[in-house]
């Protein structure tokens, strides 16, 4: 069974010479414990796709059309209602800048802490536990927890969002540029730890990002994307060694020339 | 926060500042008596129904000192106002301090009556940005703020005075006593500050919608009632309590105009009154307390921010 | 041996006066059309290397020379010409390119305020640049935010090459642009510096893009430079 069926998605930005469609029908299954990656150029609408698969469209963009499974039950994404009890707990955005995604006046554990109790009601004290164990999973001491997103590392808050998401155990995990402006050394450690972290919680990951040679190292599948539209799609390997979209083949051609640096 | 040795550094730093900041306010206050023309042994006598003969102002003048260089009258002047002695009135001869005393709680009532509404209505105004049904609100708010930011304040409570008390005789159109006759008067000295900061805040808390955190608070699939108490409101919040604190000390200030319009028995008619009457030792008294006010109040917010973000305590500590 | 531009002798700079320094004693020589790569991790000082080497920034220790002279000697018409011979493109286009201004505009400021081309020749220049850089000229109307990240960086470059550099500095310029804007410019700026002679000082986190476009190859960690000797 897949972590997450999405059928023809549409997203329209309503507008005085009518509606124009920015996402035109994309549909996408993700795997349990596998990675599906999206790629695509800069207004793609990669990002607009991750957006509306966590119902966090800004304002006046709209879902028009789309349906999405999630072990065995549909939703209509053009209900913004479907959204309750999904958002954050079974399906869970972590988007770009992952510095500035933690409240700087909350301190880091309540941030992981509120999100469990808020979806589970569960106790305080079992949320702090599981906080802790889920900070101690990626490294971080339980002194992290009482610190303010300020104090710590750029390393170290993509860590507590690791943690967050660990914690959660949210059965899609979508990520949108994880690691834009990272140094290769710490995009590598960030990519293996969500790709570990995807293994582990047995969730679909959906990876958004426009660096293909990390892409084409980490993700199972990939999906391409032009124009709204999905234009390729298949198993990675296959994709990049047989590429029949032009777009995708100007891609893997621009990929091995700047893999060609190795010698 | 774990001794928070900062908060000392910075306190100290800050205290500092704000005495050299009163040295400044009591040398201007203390020129006032250089300045102004007239001579005060004068005053006095013509206020006592005295012929100023020359003989009577030239002993006045050596019991009061002015007849000692100026300098040397400042550095007396500065001792007795650190004793809190702040002289006597050249009218009425009672104590400046006493008098401010009487008149002090009234100016309080009306600064605080004024505050209140400033930090509650500035906080509505700029909520109704983000409010899903308040759209219309907002766009309705935006140019009558704007129109209360603009109008002055004595305006502003002729138009009060003429719609709620002569127009709809809901409220008196002047006078202390009660909570009926502060409405008006608190109405007066605090719509147009907190027109302005619901401005500020309303900019404030639609920059705050726009950072990841509040939208990865969504994404974590809290409440919108959590994102608004523990996401937005602080981080928007925060930053106001500056201007809040800048806020309360220029309502101390503003009670001149209002005081005077309503009637009100404070000390911006004290002021007022002792302006007219040329009566320097209580001008000195009640310029040197409400400078006093606004820098305290001031560093009050300064500290308060401090202590409610984190971020600043840290740069706080000079590390 | 080609002649020397830009040359850091001893550079130190620290932000805090307890701390490590973020550069430590750097030495550092560029003749004219050599390229030299610097990496490092994150946080390295390759940033404020740049800065120092651009005169925005003064290092507390050393002195930084172009074309022989001493930074800090040079009169004013001098310093102007150093600006104009040394350019920079930075990693976020959208912060420093003017967000009022349309491209054509963009690339043809630099022409006027160096006086390098005269009025009536500016827009056939505009559109050469264009040209060079690989835009279309249809997007001469077009508005930085109109642009993609990728295209963005053409102009920053065009407006690079219209001062006619000796050198270009590139901190960070291709970073977070996608793969194909990246072969892209790594193509088009590789052809660039040979025909013209350029040199450039590449810095990226990215060894592979400093092994694809450069002679030389550098790396500063601690605020300490090694040259790493070429393959």
């Amino acid at each position: 069974m897949s972590a997450m069926e999405l059928s023809d998605l549409w997203v329209e930005l309503p507008g005085p010479g009518g509606p124009r469609s920015l996402v035109r029908g994309v549909s996408l299954r993700l795997e349990p414990g596998q990675v599906l990656g999206l790629m695509g150029l800069s207004g793609a609408g990669k990002t607009l796709t991750a957006c509306a698969l966590s119902g966090l469209l800004p304002a006046p963009l709209e879902v028009t059309r789309g349906r999405l499974r999630l072990d065995g039950r549909a939703l209509d994404l053009t209900r913004p209602q479907a959204w309750r009890g999904v958002r954050g707990r079974r399906v869970l955005l972590l988007f770009q800048g992952a510095g500035a995604a933690l409240d700087p006046l909350m301190r880091v554990g309540a941030q992981i802490t509120e999100a469990l109790r808020q979806d589970r009601a569960m106790a305080a004290a079992q949320a702090r536990q599981i906080t802790g164990q889920a900070l101690e999973r990626f490294g971080l001491n339980s002194d992290a927890a009482r610190r303010y997103p300020h104090q710590l590392s750029g390393g170290m808050r993509r860590r507590v969002l690791l943690s967050l998401a660990w914690a959660l155990r949210p059965q899609v995990l979508i990520a949108d540029e994880p690691t834009n402006g990272l140094d290769a050394a710490s995009r590598d450690e960030m990519s293996l730890m969500f790709t570990q972290l995807t293994r582990e919680l047995g969730a679909g990951l959906l990876l958004i990002s426009h660096d293909l040679r990390g892409m084409a190292r980490w993700a199972d599948h990939l999906a391409v994307m032009e124009g709204g539209q999905v234009v390729e799609q298949g198993r990675a390997a296959e994709l990049l060694n047989r590429p029949s979209h032009p777009l995708t083949r100007s891609l893997v051609e621009s990929l091995r020339y700047l893999e060609g640096g190795h010698a | 926060m774990s001794g928070a040795p900062w908060l000392s550094v910075w306190l100290a730093r800050r205290l500092g500042a704000v005495l050299l900041v009163l040295w400044g306010v009591s040398l201007v206050a203390f020129s006032l008596q250089i300045i102004c023309p007239g001579d005060p042994a004068e005053l006095i006598l013509r206020t006592r129904y005295e012929t100023p003969a020359p003989k009577k102002m030239a002993q006045l003048r050596r019991s009061m000192g002015l007849d000692r260089p100026a300098h040397e009258q400042y550095l007396a002047w500065l001792g007795r106002v650190l004793c809190l002695d702040l002289g006597r009135s050249y009218r009425t001869g009672e104590p400046v301090a006493a008098q401010i005393a009487a008149r002090l709680p009234a100016t309080l009532e009306l600064a605080l009556a004024s505050f209140a509404l400033v930090v509650a209505l500035s906080t509505l105004l700029g909520l109704c940005a983000v409010w899903r049904g308040g759209r219309w609100l907002d766009r309705l708010l935006q140019p009558i703020s704007l129109g209360l930011v603009s109008l002055p304040s004595y305006w502003l409570a002729l138009l009060l005075i003429a719609l709620f008390a002569l127009g709809l005789g809901w409220l008196p159109v002047a006078g202390f006593g009660g909570p009926a006759t502060l409405v008006l008067p608190a109405l007066t000295l605090g719509l147009g500050a907190a027109a302005m900061q619901g401005r500020v805040l309303r900019v404030k808390v639609l920059e705050v919608m726009g950072q990841d955190y509040l939208r990865f608070a969504m994404a974590k699939g809290l409440s919108p009632g959590r994102i608004l108490l523990r996401h937005l409101l602080p981080n928007a919040l925060v930053p106001m309590i500056t201007l809040w604190g800048m806020s309360l000390g220029s309502l101390l200030g503003g009670v001149v105009v209002v005081e005077t319009i309503f009637a009100w028995p404070g000390l911006g008619r004290l002021l007022v009154e002792s302006l007219l009457g040329r009566d320097l030792p209580l001008v000195q008294g009640v310029v040197l307390l409400m400078a006093l006010a606004f820098v305290l109040s001031s560093l009050a917010a300064d500290l308060l921010q401090r202590l409610l973000d984190p971020r600043l305590s840290a740069e706080g500590s000079g590390v | 041996m080609p002649e020397e531009l830009l040359r850091l002798a001893g550079v130190s700079k620290s932000y805090q006066a307890s701390g490590p320094p973020v550069l430590d004693g750097v030495d550092l020589t560029i003749r004219a059309g050599q390229t030299l790569g610097l990496s490092g991790p994150s946080g390295g000082g390759k940033s404020t290397l740049a800065r120092i080497a651009l005169g925005l920034e003064r290092a507390q220790a050393g002195t930084v020379f172009f074309r022989g002279r001493d930074l800090r000697a040079m009169g004013r018409a001098e310093r102007r010409e150093f600006h104009r011979q040394v350019q920079v493109v930075w990693q976020d286009p959208y912060l420093y390119l003017p967000p009022q201004f349309n491209v054509a505009r963009l690339v043809a400021e630099p022409l006027a305020v160096h006086g390098l081309a005269p009025r009536s020749q500016r827009s056939e220049r505009v559109k050469e640049l264009l040209a060079l850089v690989g835009l279309e000229p249809g997007l001469a109307h077009s508005k930085p935010h109109q642009l993609s990240g990728g295209q963005c960086q053409r102009v920053a470059l065009a407006r690079a090459l219209a001062c006619r550099p000796a050198l270009l500095i590139l901190d960070e310029a291709l970073a977070g642009l996608d793969t194909i804007s990246q072969a892209g410019l790594v193509k088009l700026l590789g052809g660039i510096c040979r025909e013209r002679e350029l040199a450039l000082l590449f810095i990226a986190h990215d060894p592979k893009l400093i092994r694809l476009m450069c002679q030389r190859q550098a790396e500063l960690q601690g605020g300490r430079l090694r040259e790493r000797p070429v393959p």
